[in-house]
């Protein structure tokens, strides 16, 4: 069964006090549909694996927890043991999860026990659904399907979407801290992504918006624009419009 | 030979070259706000340090009937080759037509 942190106090019991055992954190954030997509695929896992320690932690809630696992961007899976990281699995992926699970964990505990893996069944997650191997297809813009899809997923997680340089605590660059700004003087509630910790969606995103620069704002799932986009559009009154 | 050539020129008057000639333009304000980024960590291996941000002021006739982020994507479009050379980011205060500067 996975286990939900509620304190600070019982992660670092849970991490200090079994060894033997291997420790796989969730680190996700409620608001965005690729978290609450994944932690069902979590939860399943959970069910499929009594022999090792299935952790969510909500990584705003526990900031400090994350920050020390560096945790720039959810979902993040970090797979621990004998109190050392294996392995980071950045992503809504339930594929590469259960690939790191089947490398990681599955041997720890052939070592540990005698029970014999039984093996998870694949898990249908809907819109997030992925193949170990890519079929080679092709969307409309170029991408992979496998990748416009996660796009769709990732553009989709939140009403307002920001796809910035750094988090909004911590901008890397000025015009996403200008856009942050903005949006927190309106005291708009939005979703973010850090593409500077994602390569892989930092390079598609630009063909999937067609737009060559960050930061980029998507609204309802469809792109908006840049900085000074949504500058103007909050000037003329637009922006507030487009929220209702 | 006339590829070689551009490259010789700097970004900047790259960039205004384009502009007014894909682009139609009867009038570009273009500034290179580069050194004030020149302290970012992605900027420090950069060779050509000194053009790698600019600020856009145009007015374009191919504007007419377009929103703001087809205006600004056709900008961007049109320079793609300076996007994959080393130009980080343009900023685009004003696209407009000439009709509409009239108008104001």
């Amino acid at each position: 069964m996975s286990v939900e942190i509620s304190s600070i106090d019982q992660f670092q019991e849970i991490l200090q006090k079994d060894n033997e055992q291997a420790i796989l954190l969730n680190f996700y954030a409620p608001w965005a549909a690729p978290c609450q997509q994944m932690n069902q695929v979590f939860d399943q896992f959970a069910k499929d694996t009594p022999e090792a320690t299935f952790l969510k932690i909500e990584a705003e809630k526990f900031s400090d927890i994350a920050e020390s696992f560096d945790v720039t961007a959810v979902p993040l899976f970090v797979l621990i043991h004998g109190q050392k990281v294996l392995a980071r699995i950045s992503g809504a992926n339930p594929q590469k999860l259960k690939s790191a699970i089947d490398e990681y964990i599955r041997p720890i505990i052939q070592q540990s026990s005698t029970t014999p893996s039984t093996g998870a069944p694949d898990v249908n997650v809907g819109s997030v659904q992925t193949n170990a191997v890519p079929s080679g297809a092709k969307a409309a813009n170029g991408l992979d399907v496998e990748t416009d899809n996660r796009l769709r997923t990732l553009t989709n997680a939140h009403d307002i979407m920001l796809f910035m340089k750094g988090t909004p605590s911590e901008p890397a660059c000025g015009f996403s801290r200008k856009l942050v700004g903005m949006l927190r003087e309106r005291n708009v509630q939005y979703g973010f992504f850090n593409i500077l910790a994602d390569d892989a969606v930092r390079q598609s995103l630009k063909v999937f918006s067609d737009w060559p620069t960050f930061p980029q704002l998507y609204i309802k799932g469809e792109f908006v624009g840049g900085l000074d986009v949504v500058a103007e559009m909050m000037e003329t009154g637009e922006f507030q419009e487009m929220l209702t | 030979m006339i590829k070689r050539f551009l490259h010789s020129m700097s970004r900047h008057d790259r960039i205004l070259s384009t502009l007014s000639k894909k682009l139609e333009a009867n009038k570009i304000e273009l500034y290179n706000d580069s050194d004030k980024h020149a302290h970012h960590a992605a900027m420090k291996s950069l060779e050509d340090k000194n053009e790698t941000h600019f600020r856009l002021n145009i007015i374009s006739p191919k504007f007419s009937g377009l929103t703001r982020v087809a205006r600004h994507r056709l900008v961007y479009s049109s320079l793609k080759d300076e996007f994959e050379n080393g130009l980080h980011a343009l900023q685009i205060t004003s696209a407009k037509t000439p009709q509409e500067i009239e108008k104001q």
